[in-house]
């Protein structure tokens, strides 16, 4: 009984480069012959083929039902939730209270996290006041009374906001005679005039004060500024 | 954004609150400005005379002034001469100002308030220096921008004219 001589088998590298379709056409002829004899070499073949089969019907089925396939881990999930819920409810550890980086042991200065998240939070904060205040203070402008836009009047029939002239509330013309009128300005606006007579009252008030003292009639115009 | 949401409207009171920080902050800001802003004025000395003569050209620049010598019984004026410069006024409220005149008296004016018509209310009064009478004691419903005339007195061969105008608008 005759021992044929085993064949060398190929390396896995060369293999892959075959099943790849690599290699050279001069030979993948004597390649396939060598196969014949090597039945373990061709079930690695069979099994990378049915390996790139499964992998190509994954892929497609993956593309081509990405929703149902999401849905089923969705469902999958849920069903693991409530089948896992109580066992973990059961193993949910009590609440502790874990130890803030302030009071770390060995830190002198411990970084005020908290107090910096604050501070982060009004800078802007106080930025937006200082910038609506500015808005604001051009939007409205300086408080004045709206009549301080006065106009003289530019017509008849014009109805004005405020008097057209100046109007005398007290005249009190002292130690001497005195009368108030208007002219008008050249728009019809009056312009009132306070005329001061040449003609001295008395020089001394307190003289004038004791002459008319009982004389109910005649009102003193003596008025001392105090 | 839904997820922001949350994150949005725990902030909004925040800014709401820098908003009406910023509101008031202005509102001060602007009212101490309008309280703090004095009212603008002048006085003006003017020697009249029913000698015919010119009048101040530099009238020409107070209209307002200039009409009231157009109209009767000021018209019988033939010249108009002005005394000096004006005297430039920055009135405060409720605190007096003096202006020297010519003959040797003092004008003293003081806005007591602003009426809210925009009016002021103005107390004006004449007196000799260093004695305690008055020549007049007033108190005028003044119009910004509009003359107030106190005259009568004589000075040089004329007669004196004191042209008050506080609140001044272009062209008054």
């Amino acid at each position: 009984m005759t021992q044929q001589p085993r064949e060398t088998p190929p390396s896995d590298e060369t293999l892959q480069h075959y099943f790849d379709g690599l290699l050279a056409e001069a030979e993948v002829e004597p390649f396939e012959e060598r196969l014949k004899h090597l039945p373990a070499e061709r079930a690695k073949l069979d099994a990378m083929a049915q390996i790139r089969e499964q992998l190509r019907a994954a892929a497609a089925a993956e593309v081509l039902d990405a929703e149902s396939l999401f849905r089923g881990i969705q469902s999958r999930l849920a069903k693991d939730a409530k089948e896992t819920q109580p066992e973990m409810l059961s193993a949910t550890p009590p609440l502790a209270l874990l130890q803030g980086g302030a009071e770390r042991v060995g830190d002198e200065h411990p970084a005020p996290k908290a107090k910096a998240k604050i501070y982060s939070m009004w800078w802007p904060v106080a930025g937006m006041g200082v910038a609506a205040a500015v808005l604001l203070s051009f939007l409205v402008g300086p408080l004045r009374p709206a009549t301080w836009s006065y106009a003289p009047s530019q017509g008849e029939g014009e109805q004005l906001t405020m008097p057209i002239g100046s109007e005398v509330m007290e005249a009190d013309f002292g130690d001497r005679t005195g009368t108030v009128f208007d002219v008008e300005d050249e728009v019809g606006d009056r312009i009132l005039v306070v005329w001061i007579d040449d003609n001295e009252v008395d020089e001394d008030p307190q003289e004038q004060a004791v002459e008319e003292l009982g004389d109910e009639e005649e009102d003193s115009d003596e008025v001392v500024v105090q | 954004m839904i997820a922001r949401l949350p994150r949005l409207a725990r902030q909004l009171p925040a800014f709401m609150l820098s908003w009406l920080m910023g509101g008031l902050i202005a509102a001060s800001l602007t009212h101490s400005a309008y309280a703090q802003e004095p009212i603008a004025g002048r006085v003006i000395i003017m020697v009249a005379s029913e000698k015919p003569g010119r009048v101040d050209p530099r009238l020409s620049a107070i209209p307002s002034l200039l009409a009231a010598f157009k109209k009767a019984p000021l018209n019988a004026y033939q010249s108009i001469e002005m005394e000096g410069q004006p005297t430039a006024l920055r009135m405060r409220l409720k605190k007096a100002e003096e202006v020297e005149l010519p003959n040797g008296r003092k004008l003293r004016l003081e806005v007591e308030k602003i009426n809210t018509d925009g009016t002021f209310l103005v107390s004006a009064s004449l007196q000799r220096p260093g004695q305690n009478k008055y020549t007049l004691l007033l108190r005028v419903t003044e119009v910004p921008g509009k003359p107030f005339i106190v005259a009568g007195q004589p000075y040089k061969g004329g007669t004196l004219f004191i042209g008050v105008i506080l609140g001044e608008t272009k062209g008054s």
